[in-house]
């Protein structure tokens, strides 16, 4: 049944093709002239002036050579080596680092990581609660003070639109959740953990996302790294974009597909990989490809880029492949109603052959989801590894899922949802014109709600966010391994629920810290515009009694 | 210097006049052939012909790829999930019918414990639901803190690491530490999450038979060989012994003593996997070190997810700070994952202190008799127990020798199905038995094992059943001990015909876990 099924689609294909091209020249143009498209925002990645890399790099080399002089200090015995160590009876067994391995955290890590693992103990909502902590050994060891810096305003958690609350009235499901079902399933989907609310929530999530299917999972990470491989392996070919999320790299890999990288968001690298790719076939025996899948993010967490979806899918229609788009930090941040970037661009969803998102960010809760069409998520459901043996999601993180996704298609009858939506956006714009008036050198689209400001020296890296802390606010930064190694950054994750008096207060400390630290390292010129924001604080207000 | 190299100018004229007219001609021949070489077009051992571009425009347009996914038929077991609705206590409805549940991983029965769930909701109260940011970037509560260091205490351990998700606990610990080029003796029936730690590794991965130490000793012996050819090699190789300590798809329980033997014997560190035996194994549920009586710093590396016995989500991995610390780096789903969700950290805070402070607690669930026809019980969990009892999670915990019966009948109308899954351990004079059955209405399920003559034994079935429309079909899978008479027979009410199966198999495939719908089977006639 299943086989005559599949058999005439195929035949319909072939005499689609064989008929004339006339049609497939249509299908190109349909492609590139979608019809109600938006014209993709202006993405700037400003190059540093010369003394700035020449300087990054000086500073990389002194940390270097200290750390060796270090090395060679303990080494004699000199200094004292507060690294955790080998237990004396396994003295004898293989190293289990190698030492060159762990240059990089004894050395340079170690006098640093104070900016990073900071506890809080308050909810991540736009001001949090940090716990001092002190080092009495330069960062080996911490010991918590037990005070708190209260009120911090929070530019690190990926909480865009403000569903991180604990307001009793919006958590009442929750709770209920909570009591009836208590906290875990203590099974898979397939064996007996697969309770009505999990069934709902997919329902809900197809619904959401306008395409006929989904199925959530629980971990983000996971959902890309043990899905991928049950779509695609050996005579395949992935193309993926250059700074793709860990996740996706993971799964390609484990996939046993070959890798293709392409430039970042850069079409012309994407499609001459895709000519090449069919015209040559695998390396070697010159088969054909079975698959080609390009593997894309919608928002790049650390670039703060959005991906040019348009193009891409002009391409992959023109070129027959397929499309697997990680909305992690898109889902629920951009387009006008919060449906990520395919709504950002007008696109329909059904254009998205494999669509991949999260709960963790937009929606406060954890997990994530797969959405496609109904083949595809059936496939997925017996073949993919964490659907078959992971345990099913929680369901008070359902019920919090659900809330939030009701609230924002304006299912609970109120257009709190909507607003904070469009909150989001007027934040993201004020911020983002705001940086760049100031001089600072940000990435990214101007949609977007992840803002890095780049910082290149490692000194300043950290000199930035010791200074910020001091100021309250806790600002996210991140150097070499997660970014190039001359372009090191401060990440700000905007909020719907950062009042304009928040933003203005981070604004103006950031004002002064760049002076301080000399961070304002752009040369272009803006010229200062009329003020298009609404100055007398109504909207932030507005906001917040909406957001309570 | 001048004078010499005249000299030797002109001993090459006079050599010109003194050679051979043949030589000239074969030389003069030669150079021409040179020149002709030089200025050639370039030889190619393969003619190249580049497409132009309406070949590759043909190309593109013909090529046709294969759909995204297989089409699948629409009966397909996995499609149509059971559903649950209510909570999975002990007590589950499955498509609109209550049955009692044998088939969650609740051991200890705290899924519905009433302290667990108002702790939940204190943390509900205070921090709301998600983290909203990985460990690095805020996304480190107090809470998170407390369970580390209450689970590095309740474990005995310097160190302890938690992950948001169970199975990706061991999953990103193993390629933390083993690379490219790293030697892994793993058990051959590892669960799943394992095989994909070590696919994710990359490391050469060896296969020993299940709980067959001599094999693995084997496996050690012909490394320590390859070893003494080549000690360069040896020096940076690490070598791993990946097990688990309650075998999810054996029911097994691994030999941890002879393992920490060879550990130091043949130098390998022992990464020990205890999702199924954390909370279940040993006196106050600290798993198979504890049962074993082995010094937990033997164990380099401890993981166990926390979605089992403790009832929540998420998992952790144990050890000494010299070890665990490297994962905060170096663990892929440690640093780029958002962190667990806050009021489960909490939960599992609450869940760890009571399993610390009372140890010994017996809860008996169900022991129901079903409308006169027939009895099912079951012993739902046991925390702890004493020494020389017998200690299980099991449906029905019994001594040697005992026979154990479960007979489920259906009755007119009121159809009711159970399963159960567990895990059986067994201490060294003790025998222990658990089940994994799933028996829908309509089949009449006995199970009957029995003691073999002076020796024990131990059985499991650990599988799931199908069942096709109106004729039976279970199907099981049983990994059976040498010597172990194992008889099922299931009958279907409806008098149509019997079917029995037995399906033996020492262990399970590398990476199957559950069975394909229904394997063959004889049918009798009746």
């Amino acid at each position: 049944m299943g086989r005559t099924a599949a058999s005439v689609p195929n035949g319909n294909l072939k005499t689609q093709l064989n008929g004339n091209k006339l049609k497939s020249a249509i299908y190109k143009k349909n492609g590139y002239h979608n019809k109600a498209q938006r014209f993709q925002r202006p993405e700037s990645f400003e190059q540093a002036p010369m003394y700035v890399a020449v300087m990054t790099y000086l500073g990389f080399g002194i940390v270097t050579l200290f750390g060796y002089f270090r090395d060679f200090l303990r080494a004699m015995g000199l200094e004292k080596c507060q690294i955790a160590n080998e237990r004396e009876e396994q003295k004898d067994f293989v190293p289990l680092y190698q030492d060159f391995e762990n240059f990089y955290t004894r050395n340079l890590y170690m006098r640093v990581r104070d900016s990073w693992n900071r506890p809080i103990c308050s909810l991540p909502g736009p001001v949090f609660d940090v716990m001092e902590r002190v080092s009495p050994d330069h960062n080996w060891t911490f010991r918590l003070t037990g005070k708190t810096i209260d009120n911090v305003i929070n530019m690190g958690s990926y909480n865009y639109l403000g569903f991180a609350e604990n307001n009793a009235d919006f958590l009442k499901t929750v709770a209920a959740r909570t009591q009836q079902y208590g906290l875990g399933v203590c099974s898979t989907r397939q064996e007996m953990g697969n309770l009505a609310i999990h069934e709902e929530l997919e329902r809900l999530v197809a619904a959401f996302l306008g395409v006929e299917s989904s199925m959530a999972l629980g971990m983000g990470f996971a959902t890309n790294s043990m899905n991928i491989p049950a779509l695609v392996g050996k005579g395949c070919l992935i193309l993926s974009d250059e700074l793709n999320h860990t996740s996706l790299i993971l799964g390609a890999r484990l996939s046993g597909a070959t890798i293709r990288v392409f430039k970042h968001n850069n079409m012309q690298s994407l499609e001459r990989l895709l000519r090449e790719a069919v015209c040559t076939g695998q390396p070697r025996t010159h088969r054909p490809w079975k698959k080609i899948m390009i593997m894309v993010e919608g928002i790049y967490s650390m670039e703060g880029s959005v991906v040019r979806l348009p193009d891409i899918v002009a391409l992959k229609k023109k070129y027959k492949a397929y499309l697997y788009l990680d909305e992690a930090h898109s889902i629920g941040a951009v387009g006008p109603t919060g449906r990520g970037v395919t709504e950002l661009f007008g696109l329909d969803p059904s254009d998205i052959d494999v669509m991949m998102g999260t709960f963790t960010k937009s929606f406060g809760a954890a997990g994530g989801f797969i959405a496609g069409k109904k083949e595809l998520v059936d496939y997925l459901r017996s073949y993919s590894h964490s659907a078959v043996y992971s345990s099913a999601m929680s369901p008070p993180i359902m019920e919090q899922i659900l809330r939030v996704m009701k609230c924002i298609m304006g299912l609970d009858g109120t257009t709190v949802g909507q607003a904070r939506v469009q909150q989001l956006a007027e934040n993201t714009r004020y911020f983002r014109s705001r940086l760049q008036e100031m001089g600072f050198i940000i990435y990214g689209n101007d949609d977007s709600p992840v803002v890095p400001i780049l910082l290149y020296m490692p000194g300043k890296v950290v000199a930035f966010s010791r200074a910020m802390l001091k100021r309250k606010i806790g600002v996210v930064v991140v150097g070499f391994p997660a970014t190039p190694i001359t372009e090191a950054r401060a990440r700000f994750c905007l909020s719907a629920s950062h009042t304009k008096a928040m933003l203005d207060q981070v604004l103006f400390d950031l004002n002064e810290v760049g002076d301080d630290l000399c961070l304002k390292f752009s040369q272009r010129k803006y010229s200062p515009r009329p003020q298009q924001h609404n100055n007398n604080d109504g909207t932030g207000q507005s906001a917040n009694i909406l957001i309570g | 210097m001048a004078s010499g190299q005249q000299w030797v100018l002109v001993e090459m004229v006079q050599a010109l006049y003194e050679a051979p007219a043949y030589h000239l001609v074969l030389e003069g021949i030669l150079i021409l052939w040179i020149i002709r070489l030089l200025f050639s077009k370039t030889y190619k051992l393969q003619e190249r012909s580049d497409l132009t571009e309406k070949e590759k425009e043909d190309l593109i347009e013909e090529w046709q790829p294969e759909p995204l996914v297989p089409p699948m038929s629409k009966d397909h077991p996995s499609l149509n999930y059971d559903i649950v609705t209510g909570p999975p206590s002990h007590k589950i409805i499955v498509n609109g019918k209550e049955c009692i549940n044998f088939a969650s991983f609740n051991f200890l029965g705290l899924l519905d414990n009433e302290r667990v769930k108002q702790k939940a909701l204190t943390s509900l109260r205070r921090y709301g639901v998600g983290t909203c940011g990985p460990r690095g970037f805020y996304g480190t509560f107090d809470v998170h803190l407390e369970l580390e260091d209450r689970l590095a205490k309740f474990m005995k351990t310097e160190e302890a690491i938690i992950y948001s998700y169970g199975f990706a606990t061991i999953a990103s610990a193993i390629p933390a530490y083993s690379k490219r080029g790293d030697i892994v003796f793993v058990d051959e029936a590892a669960c799943f999450s394992i095989q994909k730690g070590l696919q994710a590794s990359r490391s050469f991965i060896k296969y020993f038979k299940h709980n067959d130490m001599e094999d693995l000793e084997r496996l050690l012996k012909e490394q320590e060989i390859e070893d003494q050819r080549n000690p360069r090699k040896a020096r940076v190789t690490r070598r791993f012994i990946v097990v688990e300590g309650l075998y999810i798809n054996t029911a097994d329980v691994c030999p941890l003593p002879d393992l920490v033997k060879l550990k130091y014997k043949y130098k390998v560190r022992i990464f020990l996997e205890e999702s199924m035996s954390f909370g279940v194994l040993g006196e106050h549920g600290r798993g198979v070190t504890e049962h074993f009586g082995v010094n937990i710093d033997d164990i380099d590396l401890i993981s166990a997810n926390m979605e089992n016995a403790v009832a929540s989500i998420g998992g952790f991995c144990c050890g000494r700070s010299f070890v665990i610390d490297h994962q905060r780096l170096s663990g892929q789903g440690y640093c780029f994952s958002v962190s667990a969700s806050v009021f489960q950290a909490r939960d599992t805070v609450s869940v760890c202190f009571s399993a610390f402070v009372r140890p010994g607690i017996l809860f008996l669930c169900v022991s129901q008799r079903l409308s006169g026809q027939g009895y099912c019980f079951c012993v739902f969990l046991s925390v702890c127990q004493a020494r020389d009892t017998v200690s299980l999670c099991l449906p029905v915990s019994f001594r040697l020798g005992i026979l154990f019966l479960c007979v489920s009948q259906r009755l007119s109308g009121q159809g009711y199905c159970f399963s159960v899954s567990a895990s059986v351990f067994q201490a060294r004079d003790t025998v222990s038995v658990c089940f994994s059955a799933f028996v829908r209405p309509g089949i009449l399920f006995l199970c009957v094992s029995q003691r073999l003559s002076g020796q024990g034994y131990c059985f499991s079935v650990s599988a799931s059943v199908f069942q096709a429309r109106d004729t039976v079909s279970v199907c099981f899978s049983a990994s059976v001990r040498p010597g172990i008479l194992f008889l099922c027979v299931c009958q279907c009410l409806s008098g149509q015909g019997y079917c029995f199966c037995v399906f033996l198999s020492v262990c399970q495939a590398r990476d199957t876990v559950s069975l394909p719908p229904c394997p063959p089977c004889w049918l009798l006639p009746p």
